[in-house]
């Protein structure tokens, strides 16, 4: 049975014809789950839940009868939804997500909720409540963070494509550690509506597939916008699954930000972007160097802002209307600081104090609002790049390939600057994706980002197919072959 | 700027967190090293660039004043920790 | 040592909206705990505020009817802290860039001065649940209702300088938000509330002394006394040669006296930021506009206005505009029946009378303003007396006929024809012939005696102008005999 190596579309036509039916299909993905469950991809499986849509769905749509795999921070009605934190360890949503609402009008399943780095805080999905996850190329190494859970899951065939969701890189870095491809779109294309905040003007949800038809075809049914979003942004959908199979990419001008090759790259993965660079060069693709100058000050600009803004998103949780509340508190002050300190990992912790003090009083226009501007300063050597100089921009994901697991928790500037390529594309808003382009010497995925202006997924996704056709890697970790 | 102990537990209670001393001290040392790091920002002059709190320069979102149904209160209420009939129970808030 | 009180009062009116500031769940008073919930009133992960339009329109409208700027670009800000009846841990709220600002309003003193009072600003912010303290149980249960019902701050200058000012500032507020329909100013529902800035200077001085913010004032007796026992307190510290702290003070509504909420003021680091989740709302000058066409008439200028052109006295023109529907029902009577000051006086004495003695109200008043027009259009049309209308009156009170229908069946008539009334008049004539020659001989004060008898002989019923003219007449044609 080769039902995990097929693409959506032809499942999609699998399923009408009646060749094979949405339970069947939906084990099959459930017991590749329990095979392979040393992963630990997923944080939440409901069985009777899952099996109980296989016989409901809505038919003649985009993904009738296909199961998809959703990261544990997307809200779903009657399914726990934990953001893998102890604090909402038993939360069992009362209403489901936008995201999961186009995915249930477009006849898709719910599969399970993936496993992630609590709050979407982290960059190894080492920081869950539930367990680390494992990457399936090498079950000594992360698969990334946070969305590593969704990333391994795809990696790993054992579900088709993924939600995840990108703050700050969580969904293209894993996608770069996991070989397996990853958008963040535009943001304000996804409605975060039911989807926890952990960076409000910075998170977005996305997408993982194994082929990049898959990940533009399940963007279709996630995007759009939605009243109950403020910041969704009305601008049409396009069929972004057509979009990338028409033309070619002759004359595309691809931009290459001299910032993004610095000294901390790994030699294996610089060369690897290189030789992708030279293939787009040999589909017709123009190389152009570009600036991109204030791509140093992006880590600490986001390490101001997202931490402020999650800090006040984590203030809801304390204990009082849903969530974990501490036993045999004294009074509510003790109910706060007990529940909340018991039931935040460290991480998230340290990550609401630091967001606490940039917008105390005293050092808010010192951090908060310095920090808003560099970002203006940082969008803007985007939109001045897009202008006249290129139209899509190409760079390494990661500065790395998967490190080991352990390697990195123990100082945290260590793990932030595994994000330093994924950052400044969050602070601009702007649409990027990773599409795997190589192995290291240890056999280990290395991706590519591609990235695009406003609203320009398609660009960026036919950049995307053209490089992936064209390489022709086998994407398939030694772990689940045979 | 030096982040000290004193900085730490403060932001703790304005957090409603509490940490033993190892924690304290153990966040005031990543806090520092971070801080640190962000010192790199005064390298820049942006005395003259506006915040950008707002991406993609949308405005004036809002909707019509039309009552929907409200959620069921069991549904509602279904996750919270304590109840009391239709309220939400905490512990004795003593003020005035 | 002779002290200034300095008050500067902050005032949060609840919009009578529909549904919530930033969710569409209803803003209902008095229902069930927990009823008008959803994922942003209940604050769950993932749930995402939209605006109500409706609300930026009632802030334009108590801004332009306070004579305050509106402001072109606004956003929200989030302030943060933590309390159960807050369900995110922080309130959206207006911190930089209130969407009012630099407004005024007079106020009425009892001696009939006028006052203006500035306006600083006015912001849009929603409001928290309620918690009640159940101390048998020792729980305190949180009521997430009123969570998200949507807030105006009204923050004045500090220009009050007495409770006779702060009450008349609160009333004037008061009138204003109920006539322009924004809110229904209720003190008792809390749809209005009040928070006090209080602060004392040696008269003369220019520098204000530190103030302290007294809150839990919820009636007009209690701001009174709170301000007062606040007084009192600082004139106390300062004569003692102490200084006033900045605090935050809680009135206590029975013992009657303030204390310090100082524990709460150390963690009120509220780190307000612009809220990410809420793009900016610029609002254009052609919006202002269109607010300015549909604001309701002022109440202060539908005062001015009935002492003005309808010559009413001052007082009853307050009467007449105490409430949005006195005015309208003055106003609907006075437009049928062209005669304010009948108008006036039957609404404020007789109409008021019955419904004040029976605890009715006006919108349940058993005569509408159409009517009432129809009686005192009977009047002055001579068709009936004062009196008659009176005794029409009292059946209208009680029953479905129009006074026209009253009138025909008590067969009311209103006396005016001369050969009718010289009937009378020679009857009373006849029975005092002494009296007749007292005026014949130049006692002219003694007119007014057969005025009323002939009044008296007729019950009340015909027209005195004519009773005068006949009785005149009378007299002219003995003294020619």
């Amino acid at each position: 049975m080769t039902l995990h190596t097929k693409k959506l579309k032809e499942l999609k036509e699998l399923i009408s014809k009646n060749e094979i039916n949405s339970t069947e299909l939906t084990k099959h993905f459930l017991d590749r789950i329990e095979k392979y469950s040393d992963i630990n991809a997923f944080n939440h499986i409901d069985q009777e839940q899952t099996l109980e849509q296989t016989k409901n769905f809505i038919k003649d749509k985009k993904l009738s009868g296909i199961p998809v795999a959703i990261k544990d921070l997307v809200l779903t009605k009657g399914m726990k939804t934990t953001a893998c934190s102890k604090i909402l360890e038993n939360f069992i949503p009362p209403y489901n997500a936008t995201a999961m609402t186009n995915i249930y009008n477009e006849g898709g399943i719910n599969l399970g909720k993936t496993n992630m780095d609590e709050f979407a805080m982290g960059s190894s999905t080492e920081y869950s409540h539930f367990g680390k996850t494992k990457n399936p190329w090498d079950l000594e190494r992360v698969p990334g963070g946070s969305s590593g859970g969704s990333a391994a899951a795809v990696a790993a065939r054992v579900a088709t494509v993924a939600i995840g969701s990108d703050t700050g890189g969580s969904i293209r870095q894993p996608a770069s550690f996991c070989g397996v491809v990853g958008i963040k779109p535009t943001y304000g294309r996804i409605s975060r509506y039911g989807v926890v905040a952990y960076a409000s003007s910075l998170d977005q949800l996305g997408v993982f597939g194994s082929s990049v038809e898959d990940t533009a075809y399940f963007l279709e049914v996630l995007s759009g916008k939605d009243a109950k979003d403020s910041t969704s942004v009305n601008k049409e959908v396009p069929n972004f699954s057509e979009i990338i199979k028409q033309g070619d990419i002759k004359g595309l001008r691809v931009g290459v930000p001299k910032e993004y090759f610095i000294d901390g790259l790994d030699l294996e993965v610089k060369e690897s972007v290189q030789n992708a660079l030279k293939k787009l060069e040999s589909l017709g693709a123009e190389i152009v160097e570009i600036s991109l100058p204030h791509t140093e000050y992006a880590l600490a600009t986001y390490y101001i802002i997202a931490p402020a803004e999650a800090s006040s998103n984590l203030s809801r949780y304390d204990g009082i209307k849903y969530g974990y509340r501490a036993k045999d508190t004294k009074n509510l002050e003790d109910l706060y600081s007990r529940s909340r300190s018991e039931a935040f990992g460290d991480e998230v912790k340290r990550r609401i104090i630091i967001g606490s003090f940039v917008l105390s009083s005293g050092y808010y226009d010192a951090y908060y609002i310095k920090a808003q501007k560099v970002r203006s300063l940082i969008a803007k050597d985007f939109t001045d790049a897009f202008k006249d100089k290129c139209d899509v921009i190409a760079c390494p994901t990661s500065p790395t390939t998967a490190f080991k697991a352990g390697q990195k928790t123990n100082d945290p500037m260590t793990m932030y600057l595994n994000d330093v390529f994924t950052i400044p594309l969050n602070l601009a808003g702007l649409p990027g994706l990773s599409v795997p382009c190589g192995f290291d010497s240890k056999g280990l995925p290395i991706g590519i980002q591609i990235l695009g202006n406003a609203w320009d997924e398609g660009t960026i996704l036919k950049t995307a197919y053209q490089l992936e056709q064209s390489l022709n890697l086998d994407l398939t970790p030694n772990l689940i072959k045979g | 700027m030096n982040f000290t102990d004193e900085n730490t537990k403060k932001l703790l209670i304005l957090a409603k967190l509490s940490a033993n001393t190892q924690e304290v001290k153990a966040l005031t040392s990543s806090c520092n090293e971070i801080f640190s790091y962000m010192e790199k920002l005064n390298e820049l002059d942006v005395s003259s660039v506006k915040p950008m709190q707002h991406v993609h320069g949308s405005s004036n979102i809002y909707r019509e004043d039309t009552p929907i149904k409200s959620m069921n209160t069991d549904l509602g209420l279904q996750n919270a920790p304590n109840k009391a009939g239709d309220y939400i129970s905490v512990p004795l808030i003593i003020e005035e | 040592m002779e002290f200034e009180t300095v008050i500067g009062l902050e005032v949060h009116v609840q919009l009578n909206t529909n549904t919530k500031i930033f969710s569409s769940s209803k803003t209902t008073f008095g229902s069930d705990p927990n009823k008008h919930i959803d994922p942003v009133t209940l604050g769950l992960p993932g749930a995402l505020p939209v605006l109500n339009k409706e609300v930026i329109n009632k802030a334009i409208s108590l801004g332009l009817a306070t004579n305050c700027k509106i402001k072109e670009h606004n956003f929200f800000a989030r302030k943060h802290y933590f309390y159960p009846d807050l369900p995110k841990g922080y309130q959206i709220s207006q911190f930089e860039d209130p969407i009012c600002l630099a407004g005024n309003i007079d106020i009425e003193l009892e001696d009939g001065t006028r006052k203006n009072i500035g306006i600083t600003r006015i912001h849009m912010e929603e409001d928290a649940g309620k918690n009640i303290h159940d101390q048998r149980n020792n729980a305190s249960l949180v009521d997430l209702n009123r969570a998200g019902v949507p807030l105006l701050e009204v923050v004045s200058e500090p220009d009050l300088r007495n409770t006779e000012e702060v009450t008349a500032y609160l009333k004037s507020i008061r009138r204003i938000v109920r006539f322009i329909n924004v809110s229904d100013g209720n003190m008792d529902q809390g749809s209005l509330r009040c928070d006090a800035n209080v602060s004392i200077r040696p008269v003369g001085q220019k520098e204000f002394g530190t103030r302290c913010e007294i809150k839990n004032l919820n009636s007009f007796k209690f701001i009174e006394k709170a301000i007062h026992y606040e007084v009192d307190r600082q004139k106390k510290i300062i004569l003692a040669g102490g200084t006033i702290t900045q605090e935050t003070r809680l009135f206590n509504s029975e013992t009657l006296t303030t204390h310090s909420m100082r524990g709460k003021e150390e963690s009120a680091d509220y780190r307000y930021f612009a809220d990410p989740d809420l793009p900016p709302l610029h609002i254009d000058k052609e919006w202002v506009e269109r607010m300015r066409k549909v604001l309701p008439p002022l109440p202060q200028d539908i005062e001015n206005k009935l002492v003005a052109d309808f010559k009413l006295s001052e007082y009853d023109a307050k009467v007449l505009t105490a409430e949005k529907d006195i005015s309208d029902f003055f106003a609907e009577t006075n437009s049928a029946c062209k005669n304010p000051k009948a108008a006036c006086n039957w609404i404020t004495s007789e109409l008021f009378g019955f419904l004040n003695k029976n605890a009715v109200s006006l919108e349940d008043s058993p005569i509408k303003p159409k009517e009432l027009a129809e009686l005192i259009l009977l009047i002055d049309n001579d068709e009936i007396s004062g009196k008659m209308a009176k005794k029409i009156f009292e059946q209208m009170l009680t029953t479905e006929k129009t006074p026209l229908e009253i009138k025909e069946e008590k067969g009311f008539k209103l006396i005016k024809d001369p050969a009718e009334i010289n009937v009378f008049i020679d009857k009373v004539f006849e029975a005092n012939t002494e009296n007749v020659q007292k005026y014949l001989d130049g006692n002219e004060n003694i007119f007014k005696f057969f005025v009323g008898q002939v009044l008296k002989e007729t019950a009340g019923n015909a027209k005195p102008e004519i009773v005068n003219e006949c009785i005149l007449e009378k007299f002219k044609k003995l003294k020619k005999a």
